[in-house]
C-alpha cells in the first residue's frame, strides 16, 4: 500500500512540468564621457542612469559608443563586444530573489583587465570605470533588463 | 624662616641654601647646640643606612606581586560596605565602554570583508563580489555612491586609449 502511494507521488511529481528557467536579459554599453563647452543631449539608451554617470564621473556629456543585449537563460558564457577593443564575457550563475549572479571578465583586446562576480537586481546599473580616452573617459555599464 | 618640621628635615639633609640655613639657625636661638647634635646623629644614621642596608633581592617577583594583589583585594573586600556591589577588577562603565568599542570594531570588520553592495534604496541592487584585477598594475575597487545610488567598480592603472570615443 505504502509502496503504491510512493509510486503515485513520484509519478505526480514527474508529471508536473519543470519550472521554466527564468531568462534574464543583460544589457552592456560602452560609454564615452567627456566635458564639452556645449554638451549634447544624453542618448535615450542612457536616459535611465545618465545623471548618475555624470554625477559619479564628473563629465557633462555622454556618448554611447556601442551596446549589446543578450538573453541569458542558462549558464553559457556570452560575449559582449564593446567598441573596437573591449570585450565582456558574462555567465549567468544563478537567479535568486529577483537578483542575478554573473561571472564577468572584461578584456581589452587580449588583456584581461578584471574578473569578478556581480549580483544585479533589475534596472540596477553597475558602472565599471574604464581607461581614459582622448579628452574623456570610457565607462562600461551593465544592467539587467 | 620658622623652625617647622619640613624646614628641619631640609636643614638636616643640607637642602637649604646658605641664607635659608642661616635664617633657620637664627630662628632656633638657644636650641641650636642641642638641635645641632640631633642633626649630626641623624646624618650618621642616614649614612649608615645608605652604606649598610641593601634591599632583599626578590627571587620570584611575579609571585610576590600576585600575593600582594591578592592581599589588597582581600583587604578591600573586607572593608567594603555590604551594600556596595562587588568589583571584579573592571567597572561597569569600563565594561560598557569596552563593549561599545568591540561592537564598533566588529561592525567595521564586517563592512571591510563584505562585498560592496547596495539594495533597497529605491529598489536599486548591485553587488560586486571579489573583483580580481588582470595584473598587478591594475587595481579594482568597488564602491557605492550614496549620492548617485549606484555601485561602481573603479578600475585604475589602465592604459590610456585613443579613438575609442568615436563610433
Amino acid at each position: 500500500m505504502i509502496k503504491a502511494l510512493c509510486l503515485l507521488l513520484a509519478a505526480l511529481f514527474l508529471a508536473v512540468p519543470a519550472k521554466a528557467q527564468e531568462t534574464r536579459t543583460l544589457w552592456a554599453g560602452l560609454v564615452y564621457a567627456s566635458n564639452e563647452p556645449e554638451p549634447s543631449a544624453t542618448p535615450g539608451a542612457l536616459a535611465g542612469f545618465g545623471e548618475k554617470l555624470k554625477s559619479v564621473f564628473g563629465y557633462n556629456q555622454l556618448q554611447l559608443v556601442s551596446e549589446r543585449r543578450e538573453a541569458l537563460s542558462d549558464s553559457t558564457e556570452r560575449t559582449f563586444p564593446l567598441g573596437k577593443k573591449f570585450r565582456l564575457f558574462a555567465t549567468r550563475k544563478s537567479v535568486k530573489d529577483g537578483k542575478t549572479l554573473f561571472d564577468l571578465r572584461l578584456f581589452q583586446e587580449d588583456r584581461l583587465l578584471v574578473q569578478t562576480q556581480a549580483k544585479l537586481g533589475r534596472q540596477s546599473p553597475l558602472f565599471l570605470r574604464g581607461p581614459l580616452c582622448d579628452k574623456g573617459q570610457l565607462i562600461i555599464v551593465l544592467q539587467v533588463e | 624662616m620658622t623652625p617647622s618640621e619640613e624646614n628641619f628635615t631640609a636643614w638636616v639633609d643640607g637642602r637649604l641654601s646658605r641664607e635659608e640655613a642661616a635664617r633657620f639657625e637664627e630662628a632656633l636661638g638657644d636650641a641650636l647646640p642641642e638641635v645641632g647634635r640631633d642633626r649630626e646623629e641623624a646624618r650618621k644614621l642616614g649614612n649608615l643606612l645608605r652604606t649598610q642596608w641593601k634591599p632583599a633581592e626578590l627571587t620570584n617577583g611575579d609571585f610576590f606581586n600576585h600575593q600582594l594583589l591578592e592581599r589588597i583585594q582581600a583587604e578591600e573586600s573586607r572593608t567594603r560596605p555590604p551594600s556596595e556591589p562587588a568589583r571584579h577588577g573592571v567597572s561597569l562603565w569600563r565594561l560598557l565602554w569596552i563593549g561599545s568599542v568591540c561592537c564598533g570594531i566588529a561592525v567595521m570588520a564586517t563592512m571591510a570583508v563584505q562585498p560592496v553592495e547596495h539594495g533597497g534604496a529605491r529598489g536599486y541592487y548591485a553587488q560586486v563580489l571579489n573583483p580580481k584585477p588582470g595584473n598587478s598594475k591594475i587595481s579594482a575597487k568597488p564602491f557605492y555612491s550614496r549620492k548617485a545610488n549606484v555601485t561602481v567598480l573603479w578600475l585604475d592603472g589602465l592604459d590610456r586609449v585613443s579613438g575609442e570615443g568615436r563610433k
